[in-house]
């Protein structure tokens, strides 16, 4: 990392304390989550029983693979709305905002209501190719919508409120034609809930998101160019419509795995790179790892408040996300001295 | 080194949109060594004409090379390291400091000469002072400034390497004082270096003062071009920018000043 001494000394050390700062954050979330729940599993009473025991069940098999998806989740879901704010050069491009969420949750309706007969683990990844594709198709429209609109906000919001509500309506048409089991089966992966944690889901999901959010790190270079915007980047020999495809492709990539597997949980997506950007700066490289930490540990912390506030039942935990992340949304569009 | 190697050659340049023709058969050189300025009226094709010879648009017609080698065969990475191109502006979604932006400008080098070439190119462009800021808080002129350091950022080699520098207007924000340090230091890098700078310029008295040749634009063709005294006549200027004007000869260097008529 050579080329970063020269980038103001101040501002090398401070992204990395952040980093250091957010992966302690984590690990001390991870550990506190592990424990707590409707069953409270601390680790000195796991360790004095053995192995097959049926705390030591529960542990393996319902909370760590859950406390893994929701870092995992977590990670892909800030990751995605760091990449797309940059992609669209807008702070406040977010997948739930934009419909790329609803579209990755329309298509995952669609393989619900209408099956295709698969095995359970190809099953798994038919919702993640569905939330993928629909995600895709979203991501596409909007991103060309803005180009003719060279970025207008207005119009990029409005496209993706008419998108949220064509999607809602078609997930209401899909709904209405479903029988009783499907149903209850698209019932409770709407709600944004990471309750149906268990070790496929996570492989699936940790197969997809990681490898997709280490690719957006090794682009982060050439997405800080393309803040410059298309023409300068292209000057600074940047294949910029590849580049661009590379990025959406990845973020719709992240956004479809998480819908997939949990849901829509909105916010995260939108609040976490907007506070690492105040605190490291709007570089990407340190931003999107920063990111991907700091997603990992609020849906961390969301999904633990979920399971323990009203223990032993549970909250959705996308219900918690939108309680924290809406009043924050205000607060970006209404502050004083907002510039767009 | 050859002449052809230091110098950019455009043939029968030809672009058209639809049924306007944008850029209608231009032919040009530029050398390394000398600051050229484009002049003429607005939509005379300037910009349009500067994205042709960057290679950014391709030509309907006519074929454009750099060193001796067509545009398009350029690797993108190379031709970042020998031409760069400053637009008339650049805005920012995010909060980079202005050290960071200008940083943007080494992207094409990989690893070598970073502090450096950012040190001399920030004394020079007077960056220095800005280095901490936020870009998007910055004042136009201000960020002009820094996208011309950013774009000789890009361009810094320790060899003496022919070197392209196309600017858009790049003096339209900046006071008298940054006007006048802007283009001395273009002068003064394509005399100590084989840099070439092809220039848009509004301000006529600016070109005759610092170019060393001028090309006026209109409708999409080279209407005139040759050294300032040349070009900048009030029968040429009175006829193609259809103002009433005057020109004078300017009191200390033997170059034509514009002034309008009340």
């Amino acid at each position: 990392m050579s080329t970063m001494t020269t980038l103001a000394h101040y501002r090398v050390s401070t992204p990395v304390r952040v980093l250091i700062g957010l992966a302690i954050i984590l690990a001390a979330l991870t550990v506190i989550a592990m424990n707590s729940g409707a069953l409270s599993l601390p680790f000195r009473t796991l360790l004095s029983r053995p192995l097959d025991d049926n705390m030591w069940q529960i542990w393996l098999t319902i909370r760590l693979p859950r406390v893994l998806l929701a870092v995992i989740v977590g990670c892909g879901l800030a990751c995605s709305g760091a990449v797309m704010q940059g992609l669209f050069r807008n702070p406040l491009a977010d997948p739930g905002l934009l419909g790329i969420s609803s579209g990755a949750a329309l298509f995952v309706a669609l393989v619900i209501v209408m099956p295709l007969s698969l095995p359970p683990m190809l099953a798994l990844y038919s919702h993640m190719f569905a939330a993928f594709a629909g995600s895709l198709v979203v991501s596409l429209i909007v991103f060309t919508l803005s180009r003719f609109g060279h970025g207008n906000l207005s119009r990029l919001l409005l496209a993706g409120i008419a998108i949220n509500a064509l999607c809602g309506a078609a997930v209401g048409v899909l709904t209405y034609i479903s029988d009783d089991q499907q149903l209850r089966q698209f019932s409770l992966w709407s709600m944004g809930s990471l309750s149906q944690a268990q070790w496929p889901t996570l492989v699936v999901a940790a197969s997809l998101i990681l490898p997709a959010c280490l690719a957006t790190f090794c682009l982060s270079r050439r997405l800080n160019l393309l803040q410059l915007g298309d023409e300068d980047a292209h000057y600074l020999g940047v294949d910029v419509r590849r580049t661009q495809l590379q990025l959406l492709l990845l973020s719709a990539l992240l956004v479809g795995a998480a819908v997939a597997v949990t849901g829509v949980i909105g916010f995260i997506g939108l609040v976490i790179p907007h506070l690492l950007r105040m605190r490291v700066g709007a570089d990407h490289r340190w931003l999107l790892p920063g990111s991907a930490l700091g997603g990992a540990c609020l849906l961390l912390l969301a999904d633990t408040l979920a399971r323990t506030l009203v223990a032993p039942a549970e909250m959705p935990v996308g219900l918690l996300t939108s309680l924290l992340g809406g009043p924050y949304f205000l607060w970006l569009i209404l502050r004083p001295g907002t510039r767009r | 080194m050859t002449v052809l190697q230091a110098s950019l050659q455009a043939e029968n340049l030809r672009l058209s949109v639809g049924n306007r023709c944008l850029i209608d058969d231009v032919s040009l050189q530029l050398h390394s060594g000398e600051v050229v300025a484009l002049i003429g009226p607005n939509g005379a094709g300037k910009s349009t004409l500067m994205r042709l010879l960057t290679g950014y648009l391709q030509p309907d017609q006519g074929r454009c090379q750099l060193a001796g080698k067509s545009l398009a065969d350029w690797a993108p990475q190379e031709l970042a390291r020998t031409r760069a191109v400053m637009l008339q502006s650049s805005e920012l979604a995010f909060n980079f400091s202005v050290r960071q932006v200008i940083m943007l400008g080494r992207a094409p080098h990989g690893n070598a000469h970073h502090a450096l070439a950012m040190q001399q190119v920030m004394e020079q462009t007077d960056c220095l002072s800005l280095a901490d800021r936020d870009y998007r808080e910055l004042s136009g002129g201000e960020q002009q400034r820094v996208q011309l350091a950013r774009v000789l950022v890009q361009l810094w080699q320790p060899k003496p390497l022919p070197r392209w520098l196309f600017l858009d207007e790049p003096t339209s924000a900046l006071d008298l004082f940054h006007q006048q340090h802007t283009l001395r230091l273009l002068r003064q890098l394509t005399r100590q270096s084989p840099l070439a700078v092809c220039c848009v310029l509004h301000d006529l008295n600016l070109a005759a003062l610092y170019a060393d040749r001028i090309m006026l634009l209109h409708e999409g063709k080279v209407v005139a071009t040759g050294t300032p005294s040349e070009v900048l006549t009030a029968e040429i200027l009175g006829h193609w920018y259809q103002a009433d004007l005057g020109v004078n000869l300017h009191p200390e260097s033997a170059v034509p000043q514009v002034f309008l008529r009340q």
